[in-house]
């Protein structure tokens, strides 16, 4: 009871000592001019040194008191000109809410808490934890005001914030890079799925010639020494196998170092290009000769050794399946396709049944008899696995007995970025 | 029974087919072997009306283009020519091969031999068993 009048007078005190801010000021020692009684004075105190925002609020929200270190946390000037304005307005947003709650708590007598937004009078932010408490009359009394304490936890608002910010961003470049892993993981397991059917159908493959030297050689051996013809016609067939076998494992090679070859995108000029890979050519093959049209080409993104061998390989493809024409014409063309150049290598040769286009790239398959166009079939294999590497695809259109056209895309760079 | 075995060969790699004729060559009296360099070749040879159906089919499944499997298919899909045999004779041993076989109705699989001893001795076997078989008459009757 007695605390009661003490609060009330001390809040009376308090009220008188705001109207009249400049002087305590001046006074520089924070007390108030009015110190009726010792604990009082020792309230009074305590008011004054507290370096929370210690207020006076009427029942209905108008703004009666602050203490002066309040006002200096509040960045307040002068009190004489927010002295009865309306408090509850000092709150916006989902602060207001909780405001209006423990402030309907206090009101009704309970002591209230709640933590929110409130900016300073000069607008910079701040976040309050805020205790109400009612204050009466007299013990039966009504509540007249409420004392509303307001402590500064502004830092540890905002470091939560950043906390639960920076959490929230490691969740997601946790996401980021699981799913970035899996898509790996993806390409791995096919990646490893495709290795195994090749090694598969390559072991296959390689065997038949093997199979071919060892019964060739035992049929030479029984041939009588009278057949020269037919010793000779196995012997030879003996080394054709040879070296067939032998192509086949360069073929194969050739297919691996795509895999491993170090790769280093730069701008390539393909018209600078296609000049080394005509003076390879003719450097290999010197009686090929072939009208090439080459147009005004474009400079790609690419590696250059590995664009260098897939134009080598369409090329001399071009120009064998070709070579029995009168007039064997190989064009390049370029053309600009949806974030990407596609380059084309059209010849008017032997050409291929369309059914059959979707076994081209793959290893050994070949859609021409050996007798008539020799190779290993590994070429298209190791330039779809060059251009894969490039973010690039690759296909074909031809055409029995008119002719054929290689394709490959090379995306722009910054499309692509290779799973390393 | 002194009947001849009419065989159709069909295999793309020509020394395959050499070694294949020089095997067959021990049965030269009772076998008759004519060869097809493709699926495409055997199925016109097979729907040419001038020449009699051969007793059987030896189907290598390995060749460029028209697969083994793919001539298999064809031949059992076409009414004239669903009953023939048809042996498949490939260096494939893999269990998806055979079974893939098997589900379109090839007679028998013959895993090609690496050594020609033994493969021999396979085409021996072959033509001893499918000489004893009786064989109906495949292509149906021309109604005018």
């Amino acid at each position: 009871m007695k605390e009661m009048s003490t609060l009330n007078e001390t809040a009376s005190s308090l009220r008188t000592a705001q109207r009249l801010p400049a002087t305590a000021a001046a006074e520089g020692s924070g007390a108030p001019l009015d110190a009726p009684h010792p604990e009082l004075s020792y309230l009074l105190e305590v008011h004054n040194l507290s370096t929370d925002c210690i207020k006076t609020v009427s029942a209905d929200g108008q703004l009666l008191s602050m203490n002066p270190n309040g006002q200096v946390v509040m960045q307040v000037d002068d009190f004489s000109t927010c002295q009865g304005s309306d408090w509850l307005s000092f709150w916006t947003g989902e602060s207001r809410d909780l405001m209006l709650a423990a402030f309907e708590q206090a009101r009704a007598g309970r002591p209230a808490q709640f933590t929110g937004y409130c900016p300073t009078m000069k607008g910079e932010p701040r976040w309050w934890d805020v205790t109400l408490a009612p204050l009466r009359g007299g013990p039966d009394q009504p509540v007249q005001d409420l004392l509303i304490v307001s402590r500064d936890v502004t830092d540890r608002v905002t470091l939560q914030r950043e906390l639960e910010t920076l959490n929230a961003t490691l969740d997601s470049e946790v996401q980021r890079q699981t799913e970035s892993l899996r898509r790996e993981r993806q390409l791995l397991i096919q990646t490893n799925e495709e290795l195994e059917n090749i090694t598969y159908a390559m072991s296959h493959d390689l065997l038949t010639p093997v199979r071919h030297l060892l019964s060739f050689a035992r049929l030479a051996r029984r041939v009588p020494d009278s057949d020269t013809q037919k010793r000779e016609r196995y012997l030879q067939i003996i080394e054709d196998s040879a070296s067939n076998l032998g192509r086949m494992i360069e073929g194969v090679l050739q297919f691996s170092r795509a895999g491993r070859l170090d790769l280093r995108p730069r701008p390539v000029n393909l018209n600078t290009l296609m000049l080394e890979v005509q003076r390879d050519l003719q450097a290999e093959q010197p009686g090929q000769a072939a009208d090439w049209q080459i147009p005004d080409l474009p400079t790609v993104h690419a590696d250059a050794r590995a664009l260098r061998s897939i134009l080598k390989v369409l090329c001399l493809n071009a120009l064998k399946y070709s070579r029995n024409e009168t007039n064997p014409t190989v064009q390049i063309s370029a053309n600009r396709e949806s974030e990407g150049w596609r380059i084309d290598v059209t010849d008017n040769g032997a050409g291929f049944d369309p059914e059959y286009s979707h076994k081209l790239f793959q290893l050994f398959q070949r859609l021409h008899h050996q007798n008539e166009y020799e190779g290993a079939g590994t070429g298209l294999a190791f330039v779809r696995r060059l251009v894969s590497r490039h973010g690039g695809q690759v296909s074909a259109r031809g055409e029995k007995g008119v002719g054929a056209t290689f394709s490959f895309t090379l995306p722009d760079p910054d499309t692509y970025n290779e799973v390393s | 029974m002194n009947r001849i075995l009419n065989v159709l060969l069909v295999d793309d790699n020509p020394s395959d087919l050499e070694l294949a004729m020089i095997a067959f060559e021990e049965h030269g009296r009772d076998t008759r072997i004519v060869t097809c360099n493709g699926g495409k070749e055997a199925l016109a040879y097979l729907h040419d009306p001038n020449i009699p159906l051969p007793n059987l089919v030896v189907l290598d499944l390995n060749m460029p283009m028209m697969g083994g499997l793919d001539v298999l298919e064809a031949i059992r899909c076409d009414p004239l020519l669903q009953a023939l045999p048809v042996v498949i004779l490939s260096t494939s041993s893999d269990a998806q091969d055979i079974e893939a076989a098997y589900r379109l109705f090839a007679s028998s699989y013959l895993v090609k031999q690496q050594h020609f001893g033994d493969f021999m001795e396979q085409i021996d076997q072959f033509v001893t068993y499918w000489r004893r078989c009786q064989f109906p008459n495949v292509r149906p009757l021309s109604t005018p």
